[in-house]
């Protein structure tokens, strides 16, 4: 399985950075990628508000063409959008023809995390996989979920900030651990239009495969396709024991967690 | 809250544990001025059913309230200090087992205790698991009791976070070949639910057959303690030591407050619980029936340790 994350920069306008990423995607070596993850808000800071329509097809055949270029899984990585008169943040996985096969939207409010209810698995034929968008990833819930739906690999377009910034890149393996589940997080490099910090990973429940600092980056992670199966099987000889907090749940005792 | 982290070794004769963790806790009584002291899980020894320790049936374990816990109440009282004796096989009136945590108050009296709700290895065929995940309501505070293997269930420490607890305290044991996973995992935990974690192992090794083959399970100590900020302390993976640290409610308290501009601290109130019901569903890939297996490699391991014994009795009397 090859992964890639790609960690790119905001320029001055969103076709300038779409032309960007599709440069460092092109002249990245694509050969039998898997799934290639961009960052939430990949375009611009979500303080210029919502792409036009317009713009949003282009980018989206732009994408489209990409992924059946490279017979990849894409995330294509969010952008603010106008649906019914309301801003929403908008993510989407596009299969390796390029056609969009989960899309995930959470309502946008001016600078105040949001968190979804959407946490979309789908099947891919590398397995389950399951995406994020934002604030999600955070909370602890989302790539529970996933994990218990067979997801083996979580892809997520998020963002860390400047406020404990080195928290949140030891919590992404954290949660990797926790959950028994790869993840690629994607977010975009520190620049002077945000105040995002890069810090993109991919990393297994083991350990941290790969890691960015600020700056633009394409992480590249490969494993052996049984690589996540195999953490995830009970071994009851306990020389492994990472798959214990999935099969060792008690269902019936965390109702707590599902009320308000 | 100032905390004395116990992390005791096993030493040779079981018997002996009482003895050093008594004089472990006595010593940190009188060298620092503690709130709680905490010990680890079996800081009376490994248990009976774990590998080869047969034959610690009614040594390291006990019941509850019991010789045990009366050593340790004369000493909460002589001190006027919390004592978690965390954890215990606790033997229980009806012949079964409980892997069990106590908190002792100052007066001695018991003011909670946990019993280890998602069980491991053998004690899914040895061990009654408990049945609740609470809070303790304590002179601090809100606190929680979680042991050994029911942090690796992210669920349990997320409930006792949402319940109100500042702060977690986990017996548990270290396994030698996950510890750079488990101290990381352990300060993501402390960060995303936002609580004070203070985690207790002992030191010690046991030597047995399992499924068939002989093999070593290795405790590494490695007790932690952290805050959402990061790890406060962390002790030696061989030996014997005892952490104190300070550690504040009052600032997880802070933390909690909404931000709408610091999504730093916020993993307990950002959540929508309604999207969140398949939580209250099983893993989808469990197809095995790990109980039926456990049962099937203690008989196995049982059968096997009859026939060394056979052996080993013919070749001593020459047969």
């Amino acid at each position: 399985m090859k992964i890639k994350v790609i960690q790119n920069q905001w320029l001055n306008t969103p076709l300038d950075t779409l032309n960007a990423v599709t440069e460092m995607i092109s002249l990245s070596k694509m050969t039998q990628n898997d799934f290639l993850v961009l960052p939430e808000h990949v375009l611009t800071p979500p303080s210029n508000g919502p792409l036009d329509a317009e713009f949003v097809k282009h980018t989206l055949e732009k994408f489209s063409a990409l992924a059946k270029q490279h017979n990849t899984y894409l995330v294509t990585g969010s952008w603010l959008e106008k649906r019914q008169n309301k801003v929403v943040n908008v993510n989407r996985m596009l299969d390796r023809q390029g056609q969009c096969i989960a899309e995930i939207e959470i309502k946008y409010s001016s600078g105040t995390p949001v968190v979804g209810s959407n946490f979309p698995v789908v099947d891919t034929d590398k397995g389950k996989v399951g995406m994020l968008l934002g604030q999600d990833f955070w909370a602890l819930e989302t790539t529970r979920i996933q994990s218990l739906k067979g997801a083996e690999l979580v892809l997520v377009s998020g963002s860390i900030q400047q406020n404990n910034s080195q928290s949140k890149k030891d919590a992404i393996w954290g949660i990797s651990t926790l959950n028994c589940v790869a993840i690629a997080f994607a977010n975009t490099a520190n620049s002077d239009m945000g105040n995002n910090t890069g810090l993109s990973t991919i990393t297994r429940p083991d350990q941290v495969i790969v890691s960015s600092d600020e700056d633009l980056d394409i992480l590249d992670a490969e494993w052996d396709d049984d690589t996540m199966s195999n953490l995830r099987e009970a071994d009851l000889t306990f020389r492994n024991t990472l798959w214990f907090g999935l099969w060792a749940r008690r269902k019936d005792l965390y109702q707590p967690l599902v009320e308000s | 809250m100032k905390v004395a982290m116990i992390q005791t070794i096993w030493q040779k004769d079981p018997r002996d544990n009482l003895i050093s963790a008594c004089k472990a806790v006595e010593n940190s009584c009188l060298e620092n001025s503690v709130d709680i002291v905490c010990l680890p899980e079996f800081f009376l020894g490994p248990p009976w059913y774990m590998p080869g320790q047969n034959s610690l049936k009614g040594i390291t374990d006990t019941t509850i309230p019991g010789s045990v816990t009366e050593e340790f109440r004369k000493l909460a009282r002589k001190h006027k200090v919390y004592i978690l004796l965390g954890s215990m096989v606790e033997e229980l009136a009806d012949g079964n087992y409980c892997n069990t945590a106590i908190l002792l108050d100052r007066n001695g009296e018991i003011a909670g205790r946990a019993h280890k709700v998602h069980m491991f290895a053998n004690e899914m065929v040895v061990c009654k698991p408990g049945e609740n995940i609470d809070v303790i309501d304590t002179e601090f505070g809100l606190i929680g009791i979680a042991v050994c293997s029911d942090f690796w269930v992210p669920e349990t420490i997320r409930m006792l976070a949402l319940k109100g607890a500042h702060t977690i305290f986990i017996p548990g044991g270290s396994l030698k070949q996950n510890l750079d996973a488990m101290i990381n995992a352990f300060s993501t935990t402390a960060y995303l639910n936002c609580v004070n974690l203070i985690y207790i192992s002992p030191v010690g090794e046991v030597h047995g057959i399992r499924g068939g083959r002989q093999i070593t399970v290795s405790f590494a100590g490695t007790s932690l303690a952290a805050t959402p900020k990061g790890i406060l302390a962390k002790a030696p993976s061989d030996d014997a030591s005892t952490e104190i640290v300070n550690i504040s409610p009052k600032e997880i308290e802070e933390l909690r407050i909404p931000s709408k501009t610091d999504d730093s601290w916020q993993s307990l109130i950002l959540r929508n619980p309604n999207a969140y019901r398949y939580l209250l569903q099983n893993y989808a890939d469990m197809g095995r029936d790990l109980v039926a297996e456990t049962q099937t490699s203690i008989q196995q391991t049982s059968a096997v340790s009859e026939a060394i014994n056979k052996v080993t009795e013919d070749f001593t009397v020459g047969k």
